[in-house]
């Protein structure tokens, strides 16, 4: 074999060698406990996860509550333990997130359950946290005309937001997709109190 | 062949010889089209920064909010830039600058238009929300293809050719196959294993990563060594020092930078010593960068004495091999787990990235184009005072963009690290410097847009005295790069 | 390549050859034993249930209180929450090490990972507990009525002690189960008593330890 075929069999293999022990062998072991799709999750909570997929929500927020000795996550309240491959085992979408702009949001579902709060907060994060650098996603809203008594969960907005005369602003589907998704991020399995407040 | 295979594999620097000529319409289609993804680019980085001023800024609008430019923006960066100009490296490489033929050389125009096409809707894609949100992987499925195939056509013909015209002693051409063969295989499997249904679970977080620092340094930090390697004869007289070290370094960088991704997961659902294999790669990344690093400053002290001219390609090239440097071992302290509990999650980590990206790669493309350009063209760059001022500019904006984000993020650190202190008020305490990146992100815009007249210029000047026959494929070629704006 | 371009190549080749400089060679050996040694220490014997890490470079724990963490020397700070309550640390230590296959709310995986809340291994004889947390189970194994088929890998190497008895007592006192804590010393003794068993236990060798055959299964 002549030396540039060494050098490219090298390469190969060398990329082989990482692919083997970062990617095949971590499905093998940690991956879904059966090949087949059944254990994925679905329904609409899949749906949100597409769409904090797709907004980019993965930029500042992450997913992993890491050990006591490697940062203040469980002291925070973020989770009750660090994270584990299992409570990643069925998921497609694995978030584990690059950078920390916001919360953790491994068990967000677990400390903030009123998905009304949600809606507010993705509307106009400003109303609830003043000068966050969180982006409102009111493109993910829907302005609908006000016929007879408000939807359930039509916002409530005053000032600048105000939705005109017999209009209400609702969630759009996106909206509640996601917040199914955050609201079904409770890594904390029952049965175990943990630290949380 | 031996007689026809000159010695040098890098251009002559003093006469724009006629041999470069013949690459011409395939270094314009390659190049044109990355000048307009650089801005992009830089565009998106620009709105990105200016949203960290004040989110509200085009706030109502879902295809600019944040967490779709930021991803555009690195992606337009390494799809729309670094890998055509690696491969344009490649090309003059295999091809000794125009000096021999390149069987596939006519695929270029074919790869060129469907890797555009491919990107141009794959970036579209991002921003109106088709991303699966996996970093460098983020490109939504349908643009894949085409970018796949375009990568191929041109890909195939280069190591069909760097394999056929081996030199034993090239380190640049090891290099070059490194990132030529990397990007394919790491991309395709990548690609291929995301759309299975089965993969599921954390391997999916560790296939982003094996692929994300493979792509980062196997790819495209391989295509900007071999340039390092290609261009320091030309520039300094003489090959890099230590050869035998280099192909040591080239072989560890090949198999660490494989290893390295799963650093980034201190503290993450892996087993320990996954964990563990990629803070000990980053380390050994940092010796083979060393091993690299020392072999240029050797033969730069050597090779350097007699010049007195202002020389972009040089200087460049410094400020790439510096911020090289810096960024391997940032890379490698940052991840120790020992402080990453303070360091992880904070922008100081962007910064190293930045580093590596801006600082390293564009900088040492840069310094390609600045040396192989005028060849191609027949034609020398039309002002120094333009590349003088493009090399202020990104180095200043580089430098302070690093430096905010590097202290930003130790504040950030040391917040996040303090149970007590509520998240809100880390990131406000982060915001002066978040904010005041968006001046060097500006700066950074300027000299790109500095960078895109000069090469316009080029462009123009050299096609205004062609021959009649050359002059179809001058507008022609100015033109693709202003469609796929 | 013409033969004078390869003798200049040589000349170039070999003559700075010799004198790569010192303090390359230094950072290099420093920095690749470092890796090295690096990788041993927290190879986590390549195990693929084994997540946490303690010492220096693995980061220190968290001090438990502002005033006793604040002026923690370097010392032994890794010690002191394993003082501080027993049932916590284990909660840690089963967190980190076993919940991956135990699952973290205890009840195992049907047909695949027996479950420790409510089973009357755990609930039983705390040596013949400590014994097979510390060589291993391998082979048929019948808990909370239901049979399994399994091997559970030895900790003796990756937890110390005093984790092993944290662990041990935690799985005892939650989920319901109530037996006693278990001592450091009990873990000693038993870790001393059962050095020469190389392999994993059988479910029979590991009864014969139990002598007075109390706590078994008695469904």
């Amino acid at each position: 074999m002549t030396e540039p075929k060494r050098v490219l069999l090298g390469i190969l293999l060398a990329t082989g060698v990482g692919w083997l022990l970062l990617v095949w062998m971590p499905l093998r072991k940690l991956g879904p406990a059966s090949a087949a799709d059944g254990g994925a999750p679905f329904g609409r909570a899949v749906i949100g996860g597409k769409v904090y997929a797709a907004n980019g929500c993965a930029s500042c927020h992450t997913q992993v509550v890491r050990p006591p000795n490697l940062g203040s996550d469980i002291a925070r309240g973020w989770g009750a333990r660090r994270t584990l491959p299992t409570e990643y085992r069925e998921e497609h979408l694995v978030p584990l997130g690059v950078l920390r702009l916001g919360p953790d949001l491994a068990n967000v579902g677990e400390r903030r359950t009123e998905p009304y709060w949600y809606y507010r907060l993705l509307y106009d994060p400003r109303t609830i946290y003043p000068g966050t650098l969180m982006p409102s996603y009111r493109y993910l809203f829907a302005r609908v005309p006000l016929l007879g008594t408000p939807l359930p969960d039509s916002l409530s907005l005053s000032g600048r937001d105000a939705p005109p005369l017999g209009f209400q602003v609702v969630p759009g589907p996106k909206a509640r997709g996601l917040v199914a998704y955050l609201l079904s991020l409770k890594r904390v399995p029952p049965g175990e109190t943990g630290k949380t407040p | 062949m031996a007689k026809t295979l000159a010695s040098e594999e890098a251009p002559e620097k003093a006469s724009p010889g006629e041999a470069g000529r013949s690459l011409r319409a395939p270094f314009l289609w390659l190049l044109g089209p990355a000048a307009v993804w650089l801005w992009v680019a830089t565009i998106l980085a620009l709105l990105g920064s200016l949203k960290l001023v004040d989110p509200r800024f085009l706030g109502a609008w879902g295809w600019l909010t944040f967490g779709r430019i930021s991803p555009a923006a690195f992606l337009s960066f390494v799809y729309g830039f670094s890998i055509p100009v690696g491969l344009s490296a490649a090309l003059w490489a295999v091809t000794k600058g125009g000096r021999l033929p390149l069987l596939g050389r006519r695929w270029c125009l074919a790869s060129s238009f469907l890797w555009n096409v491919g990107l141009w809707g794959g970036i579209t894609g991002v921003l109106a929300g088709e991303s699966r949100s996996l970093s460098w992987l983020g490109l939504p499925t349908f643009s894949l293809p085409s970018l796949g195939l375009a990568y191929l056509l041109s890909a195939v013909w280069l190591v069909a050719a760097l394999v056929g015209r081996w030199e034993e002693t090239s380190l640049a051409s090891r290099f070059l196959l490194l990132g030529l063969v990397w990007i394919p295989w790491g991309g395709g499997v990548a690609a291929l294993m995301l759309h299975d249904p089965a993969v599921r679970g954390v391997a999916v977080a560790s296939l982003e990563w094996w692929f994300n620092d493979g792509l980062l340094y196997a790819g495209l930090g391989a295509f900007a060594l071999g340039i390092v390697y290609l261009l320091a004869p030309v520039l300094l007289g003489c090959p890099l020092a230590f050869p035998r070290l280099g192909r040591l370094a080239f072989w560890s960088w090949a198999l660490f930078a494989n290893l390295a991704g799963t650093a980034h997961l201190v503290g993450g659902p892996f087993p320990l010593w996954m964990v563990s294999l990629g803070v000990s790669s980053r380390f050994l990344l940092w010796v083979a960068a060393a091993a690299v690093g020392v072999g240029f400053w050797v033969a730069a002290r050597g090779g350097l004495a007699e010049k007195k001219v202002w020389d972009p390609t040089w200087h460049f090239l410094r400020f790439g091999m510096i911020s090289f440097l810096t960024a391997a071992g940032l890379g490698a302290l940052l991840i120790l787990p020992a402080w990453s509990r303070y360091v992880h999650y904070t922008v100081l980590e962007e910064a190293q990235l930045i580093l590596f990206l801006y600082g390293f790669l564009s900088m040492t493309f840069f310094s390609l184009l600045y040396a192989l350009l005028p060849q191609v063209l027949g034609r020398p760059w039309p002002s120094p005072t333009l590349a003088k001022a493009h090399f202020r500019l990104s180095s200043y904006g580089i430098s302070f963009l690093v430096g905010l984000l590097v202290v930003g993020g130790f504040f950030q650190g040391v917040g996040l690290d303090d149970p007590e202190l509520p998240i809100h008020e880390v990131i406000v305490s982060l915001l002066p410097f978040l904010r005041s990146a968006a001046a060097p992100a500006m700066a950074l815009l300027a000299a790109h847009a500095v960078f895109g007249l000069h090469l316009l210029w080029l462009v123009v000047e050299s096609g205004s005295n062609r021959r009649v026959a050359d002059e179809v494929a001058v507008p022609g070629t100015g033109m693709e790069g202003v469609r796929t704006s | 390549m013409t033969r004078e371009d390869q003798r200049e190549e040589r000349k170039q080749e070999s003559a700075p050859e010799e004198r790569i400089p010192c303090p390359f060679l230094m950072f290099a050996t420093v920095i690749v034993l470092f890796a090295g040694a690096f990788f041993l220490r927290y190879s986590g014997g390549l195990r693929w249930d084994v997540y946490d890490a303690s010492g220096y470079l693995a980061g220190l724990p968290r001090p438990a209180a502002p005033l006793a963490g604040s002026t923690a020397p370097g010392g032994g700070p890794t010690q002191k929450p394993a003082a501080a309550n027993p049932i916590e640390v284990g909660q840690d230590v089963y967190q980190a090490n076993c919940a991956a296959c135990h699952q973290p709310s205890g009840q195992g995986m049907s047909g695949q990972f027996p479950p420790v809340a409510g089973s009357d291994w755990v609930n039983g004889d705390p040596r013949m507990l400590a014994a097979i947390v510390l060589g291993g189970l391998q082979g048929p194994v019948q808990v909370a009525g239901a049979e399994y088929n399994g091997m559970m890998p030895a900790w003796k190497t990756v937890l110390s002690d005093a984790k092993i008895a944290a662990v041990l007592t935690f799985l005892r006192q939650s989920w319901g189960n109530h037996g006693s804590a278990v001592e450091e010393g009990q873990v000693k003794a038993v870790r001393a008593e059962t050095a020469d068993h190389g392999a994993p236990w059988k479910v029979e060798e590991v009864e014969t330890l139990a002598g007075k055959g109390a706590g078994k299964e008695a469904k």
